[in-house]
């Protein structure tokens, strides 16, 4: 990831998430072929241990890439430390977060998790399933407000 | 064998943490689950050490595998919390919406308020005596961690 920072590639989230997956299933399908010549069943738990290692990896680069990249609590932050958390610092912050809430609607349209029939906005099949997914997530941690 | 005892300590560590938020509402979600994720992990390490012994494959895979499920599942939740695409995702599960219900459900202003108080429970930000907000000590410590991973990854987004 650190030869790829210069490109393009790498500023964007979805490419970003593509290219840790990618790497997973070369690690994957490379152990696999290695399973295949030296099948042991230490070598076998080895192998899980390298994937999972990648995993939590991958993971935690997410993360950390999110929070660092397009995080709207690190602009709120950085407002404040700027001493910009005033009226007109929230008006422009408001702003930042109706942009962001248009681009992330974009970005679950174009994902096909949602769609848009005459200005209605609807979860399509997939999209359902994952926010019904979410919602068992939230109330497992009980949460009461999001956003 | 030892995936099982994996996916049980998950088990064991999802429902004690779901039955403590409940108890204790205002507790950190994130701080809990990983107190209770690390005391399950360390019961998990001694089954697992017991049954395969202490320098075995049987106990790093399943303290790797362990580990790894853990981290998913702190992402899923606090991604569901504050992630405006899981959000939206969530609010619309309810009901189809227009762009207008959309911007007045997930208003700007909302948005900001909400994060500002979570910022100031996390103890990230502080309220100046002119009403406006300050970062605190970790707060400014935060910003230059993130700032440094920024130039790492070589920040070019504004969205």
């Amino acid at each position: 990831m650190l030869i790829f920072r210069n490109s393009h590639f790498a500023h964007i989230e979805s490419k970003v998430l593509i290219y840790h997956i990618f790497s997973v299933i070369i690690l994957s399908v490379s152990l696999l072929l290695f399973l295949f010549f030296n099948h042991t069943e230490n070598h076998f738990l080895a192998s899980i241990a390298c994937i999972f290692a990648h995993g939590i990896y991958s993971l935690t680069f997410l993360e950390l890439w999110t929070l660092a990249q397009i995080s709207y609590s690190k602009d709120i932050i950085l407002a404040a430390r700027d001493q910009q958390l005033n009226r007109q610092g929230i008006v422009y912050l408001v702003k930042v977060g109706d942009k962001k809430r248009k681009a992330r609607l974009q970005a679950l349209l174009s994902s096909g998790l949602v769609d848009c029939k005459k200005g209605n906005w609807f979860l399509t099949r997939r999209g359902r399933f994952l926010a019904s997914f979410l919602n068992f997530i939230l109330w497992l941690v009980s949460f009461k407000s999001v956003g | 064998m030892w995936i099982i005892y994996v996916f049980l300590a998950l088990a064991l560590s999802i429902l004690l943490h779901s039955i403590i938020v409940r108890y204790y509402s205002s507790i950190s979600r994130l701080t809990s689950f990983l107190v209770i994720g690390c005391a399950v992990c360390a019961l998990l390490a001694i089954v697992v050490s017991a049954k395969y012994g202490l320098i075995s494959f049987q106990l790093l895979a399943s303290l790797l595998t362990y580990a790894f499920f853990s981290e998913l599942y702190i992402f899923l939740f606090s991604s569901a919390l504050t992630s405006i695409s899981m959000n939206l995702l969530v609010k619309l599960r309810n009901k189809s919406m227009n762009t207008e219900e959309i911007e007045k459900v997930y208003d700007g202003r909302l948005m900001v308020e909400k994060r500002i108080i979570r910022l100031q429970t996390t103890g990230l930000l502080e309220t100046t005596k002119d009403g406006g907000f300050l970062p605190t000590k970790r707060g400014l410590q935060l910003i230059s961690f993130l700032e440094y991973l920024e130039k790492l990854f070589k920040n070019t987004i504004n969205v």
